[in-house]
């Protein structure tokens, strides 16, 4: 094993008769999760792949000092740190890959409200398949450090209509190949990119602070989150009106039982404007959706035909 | 070494958890759930962004008031015949009902709880306790066949170099055709050298609701 994570390559093309930049949209997704699925391995990650679609794409584990002295290559499974002599920890974390090709130098991609985590290990990978023709990027971040990244830079994607609609297209991440460097909005994310970003996400204060980083991700997303741009698809008024609003209910809805009062009266109101069928429906409805899993491509429709053919037997 | 054995992974599919494999016969099961209560957490359901509401899945027809199901509506409203109908906001005090222009503008786009408005967000708040914080809880597990009620812990052949804090052994006890049985073990506290399997449960839900528990 290489003694200096400086001397090692992330990420490589562990497929060696074939390059990333062969591939195209419709046969890519395989083979670019296997692709960061290797390159973790490599670097001592045990990797977990999902049964069905979850939403998650891995799930990477590793056994490092609680003391920050495991380098990025490093397993101490059944072993001691090396420096301290401390026991290992164990780390673990949930990756959701975007892979995409550049186009005019930007990595375009959509993060939708569910994919907005609020436990700090959830990781977006952001792969890039073609940086150059043979080269490619891992831009590592965790859901913690994406959010605190825009609300320190006061850029706010999630505030737009389009965000909860699921289809905000962000299109501000850049590769410069004169600098070899990468940005979003003049920003540098040169720190999250391959070998830096996987010492980000390696940090033990992930796992050994989970409930207090819990705590600052929530507050972290609701700042960025209860906001909202009109775009054009609603007046100024609207748009002053709702803020004002979201404001109010942040403070109120800080204690859990205000929203579950807010929940219970709008049960029973519904149930005094509805009918029994109605509510059955309702109530039939909402468990089925429960037991939908995070895939993208489904949409309303098709969900109401496959419901309608469980409950009808067609 | 055992390989992944895909009867149990269906098992936990079934009681919503998730399943995640790796290349030895280990595999990981994960759920986002309620760091309070323990109840599970769906980011595909969606709550209203204004008031905080879930979903109900209904229609509001704008000429007679009256709700109805997204899954018995065809293009009309049940009661009146009317075209007009909104996904709204079941909430009477939320915004999108209290002040006229946002609910004129909300209906534009079909109403709150059509995805086109963009005024719903995935779960926010914990559908039992109201709480707005969830975290992923996970668990390594192993699974053993037996036939004997008493069994070695040698018999089990688990690498203890492989263990961890969260690694868990489901034994499935089958001593004849007919009967299935189930216990769970926290494998690191399975210090005795023989294990007699006491407490045996029915069915594999069980199993998934010790690993799962809620607090309400």
């Amino acid at each position: 094993m290489t003694d200096s994570y400086k001397d090692i390559e992330f990420p490589i093309n562990p497929f060696e008769d074939v390059k990333p930049s062969e591939f195209n949209k419709l046969n890519k997704k395989h083979v670019t999760e296997d692709f960061v699925e290797e390159n973790f391995k490599k670097l001592g990650w045990e990797v977990f792949k999902p049964f069905n679609d979850t939403g998650i794409d891995r799930i990477i584990v590793k056994i490092v000092c609680p003391n920050g002295h495991t380098e990025i290559h490093q397993n101490l499974k059944g072993e001691k740190c090396p420096v301290c002599s401390s026991e290992g920890i164990k780390i673990t974390r949930f990756v959701q890959v975007k892979t995409r090709q550049l186009k005019n130098n930007i990595f375009g991609f959509t993060l939708k409200s569910k994919d907005i985590r609020i436990d700090p290990r959830h990781v977006y990978l952001l792969y890039s398949d073609n940086t150059t023709e043979e080269s490619q990027d891992f831009l590592i971040v965790s859901v913690r450090e994406y959010l605190s990244f825009f609300d320190s830079t006061s850029i706010n994607p999630f505030a737009p209509t389009s965000f909860r609609k699921g289809n905000n297209k962000l299109n501000s991440l850049r590769y410069n190949p004169e600098t070899d460097s990468w940005s979003w909005g003049g920003h540098s994310w040169d720190y999250f990119r391959n070998k830096e970003g996987l010492k980000r996400i390696q940090s033990p204060d992930i796992d050994m602070k989970l409930n207090e980083l819990i705590i600052e991700t929530r507050q972290l997303a609701d700042k960025m989150q209860r906001a909202f741009s009109r775009g054009s698809s609603y007046s100024a008024k609207t748009e002053h009106l709702i803020n004002k609003e979201l404001k109010t209910k942040l403070k109120l809805y800080s204690d859990e039982k205000e929203i579950m009062k807010l929940r219970e009266n709008v049960r029973k109101y519904l149930e005094k404007e509805c009918d029994s069928d109605t509510i059955d429906s309702m109530n039939k409805y909402f468990e089925f959706m429960k037991t939908k899993t995070d895939s993208d491509e489904v949409n309303q429709r098709e969900l109401l035909r496959e419901f309608n053919k469980e409950n009808t037997g067609d | 070494m055992a390989e992944f054995s895909k009867e149990p992974a269906y098992a936990f599919i079934a009681n919503g958890v998730h399943i995640y494999f790796s290349d030895d016969e280990k595999f990981l099961v994960s759920k986002l759930v309620c760091s309070d209560c323990g109840d599970s957490w769906y980011m595909n359901l969606t709550e209203c962004f204004l008031c905080g509401s879930i979903n109900p899945f209904l229609y509001r027809c704008s000429k007679c008031n009256t709700f109805q199901s997204i899954t018995k509506s065809g293009n009309n409203c049940s009661k009146c015949g009317s075209t007009e109908l909104y996904m709204v906001c079941p909430n009477p005090d939320c915004l999108s009902n209290t002040d006229n222009t946002v609910f004129k503008e909300a209906k534009k786009y079909g109403g709150v709880f059509n995805k086109n408005s963009g005024l719903l967000i995935a779960q926010q708040f914990c559908l039992s306790c109201g709480s707005k914080y969830h975290v992923y809880k996970n668990y390594e597990i192993y699974i053993r066949v037996v036939e004997k009620d008493v069994i070695d812990f040698k018999e089990l052949d688990l690498n203890p170099r492989n263990l961890s804090d969260d690694s868990y052994l489901i034994v499935k006890y089958k001593p004849d055709r007919k009967t299935l049985k189930y216990r769970l073990y926290k494998i690191k506290e399975l210090a005795h050298e023989e294990i007699k399997l006491d407490n045996l449960v029915d069915n594999f839900g069980q199993i998934v609701s010790e690993l799962y528990p809620t607090e309400l």
